[in-house]
């Protein structure tokens, strides 16, 4: 399996922020879910792939090439978090735009795409709902046929109804064993629901990417007290807190700590959970 | 290319559609009206200055971002610009001609196409300077700062003759001088608004190369 996308040791330093080191890769025919709080560093992670800023360190490969050639970028559908057409622009107009930029602009694919979303051609984006204009955004970004995907929180702010429109179409396109996506969002579930993989920034470090099912199976919420939890091996917890109705912690390997601890309570842990977990945001 | 071009151009056009049409009907009909030109030279000048809000469409939209991850090279990008502002000008220009021959067709004898040729392009050669020199400011430091910096070049340039002046670097021209200067216009009719205009051309130029390196090293 070839990557679409391979980071290596990613640095970015601003005033008060750092990108420390991120190595990150997204395989062909798979759907990389990047999270991580806000200011975590997902978008300057994305925006480093995409070649709009300039690392300060580490490795980039963009399809096998660097995201700066055009060639490259030709193969890539990109979705921020709005728009990025001045709003009396109407999706007639975008196509023509559109055409005189990518080679391969499929008119014909994107007023498909039009008609599926129900976008009305003829409308000015800035007369559209947020949902239509992530769907434009997205006819955008599929209309020249990529092979890549990467988009930036391309769901959030969107009805459930929209947002599984959105990712039925990603999984569609994931059909296509050459194509992969990269994306960041902070609903959680949407990655639990399509995701191949997890990849989690936490304060401009990357702590872990894994395959999505194992890490929902390796992971679990133990709820016992805080001795019981200071009894167990070490490796074994990930995190903990405290709070007023007793102790939880954050474990790996569930079946050996139920063994450990057989009248302890083991729940399955979610994303959120997990990140909650991990940054100690959940204090409660 | 042919897409950022016509990106350019429609935004611009949708912005100010109305507004345009509303400035033409007025401006040309008071040029006719008063044989007064001075509205359709301003014309010429405006519509570079109009073409300046595609910076803050952009910047309303974020599409500086987006356009980084699109197959085109960032002298394409800044390049559009700079195309767009020149048709709009040469919208200007040729709408001058049309509202001048219409006077002309009024009353030929008052009309004086030399004057008024030499005037267009004098006036285009100053919108020329000043499209360009506002545009590269536009990248450098924003498209709102851009008025303001040019505003202050403007007034710096005046600053250093005035200067000049007051410390004796300059003598102030003697009425005989002046006329010598006019006499001397008035003969090369044609000589001096083209040099103008080729000067201005080459300025405008030159800020669309040093535009082209300051977008390279921005981050969006």
């Amino acid at each position: 399996m070839e990557n679409l996308i391979e980071i290596q040791g990613l640095c970015k330093h601003y005033k008060d922020f750092t990108l420390d080191h991120i190595d990150l890769t997204v395989p062909e025919g798979q759907i990389v879910g990047l999270i991580g709080e806000n200011g975590a560093g997902k978008t300057t992670t994305l925006k480093a792939v995409l070649g709009v800023i300039r690392p300060d360190g580490g490795a980039i490969r963009l399809l096998g090439g660097d995201p700066g050639d055009p060639a490259i970028r030709s193969q890539v559908g990109v979705v921020f978090e709005d728009s990025y057409f001045y709003g009396g622009l109407c999706a007639r107009q975008i196509d023509r735009i559109m055409a005189g930029i990518h080679a391969t602009w499929d008119s014909a694919l994107f007023h498909g795409y039009c008609r599926r979303f129900d976008l009305e051609e003829s409308k000015p984006v800035k007369d559209f709902s947020r949902g239509m204009r992530m769907k434009m955004s997205l006819a955008t970004a599929l209309a020249h046929r990529p092979k890549l995907l990467v988009m930036d929180e391309a769901t959030s702010g969107l009805d459930p109804v929209v947002r599984g429109e959105m990712l039925d179409l990603f999984l569609e396109f994931i059909q296509d064993e050459g194509h992969g996506v990269l994306m960041s969002s902070h609903i959680t579930a949407d990655l639990e629901r399509i995701a191949d993989q997890i990849a989690y920034i936490h304060k401009g470090k990357l702590l872990f990417q894994q395959d999505k099912d194992l890490l929902l199976e390796d992971m679990a919420i133990l709820r016992c007290s805080a001795g019981e939890i200071d009894s167990l091996p070490k490796n074994l917890v990930v995190a903990r807190r405290g709070g007023a109705y007793g102790s939880a912690a954050l474990v790996r390997h569930p079946q050996n700590v139920r063994r450990l601890l057989p009248s302890a309570v083991l729940d399955r842990a979610d994303i959120d959970e997990i990140m909650q977990f991990i940054s100690g945001g959940d204090k409660q | 290319m042919k897409g950022l071009l016509y990106k350019e151009v429609a935004s611009l056009m949708g912005l100010y559609k109305k507004n345009l049409v509303l400035v033409a009907v007025i401006y040309g009909a008071l040029s006719v009206v008063t044989r007064n030109n001075f509205f359709l030279f301003f014309g010429i000048w405006m519509m570079g200055f109009y073409s300046l809000s595609s910076f803050s469409l952009d910047d309303a939209s974020g599409w500086g971002r987006y356009a980084r991850t699109l197959p085109i090279s960032d002298k394409q990008i800044v390049g559009a610009k700079f195309l767009a502002a020149l048709i709009f000008m040469a919208l200007a220009l040729v709408y001058a001609l049309v509202i001048g021959a219409v006077c002309w067709a009024m009353d030929s004898a008052s009309f004086a196409w030399a004057d008024f040729l030499a005037g267009v392009l004098l006036v285009t050669a100053v919108a020329l300077l000043s499209v360009g020199l506002m545009f590269y400011f536009a990248v450098k430091f924003g498209p709102e700062k851009s008025r303001n910096y040019f505003m202050v070049a403007a007034l710096a340039v005046f600053a250093v003759f005035f200067l000049a002046g007051q410390v004796g670097l300059l003598e102030a021209p003697s009425e005989g001088d002046l006329a010598a200067v006019l006499t001397w216009m008035e003969s090369h009719m044609v000589l001096v608004p083209l040099a103008a205009i080729a000067l201005a051309g080459l300025v405008f130029f030159l800020c669309y190369l040093a535009s082209c390196a300051v977008y390279r090293r921005k981050e969006f």
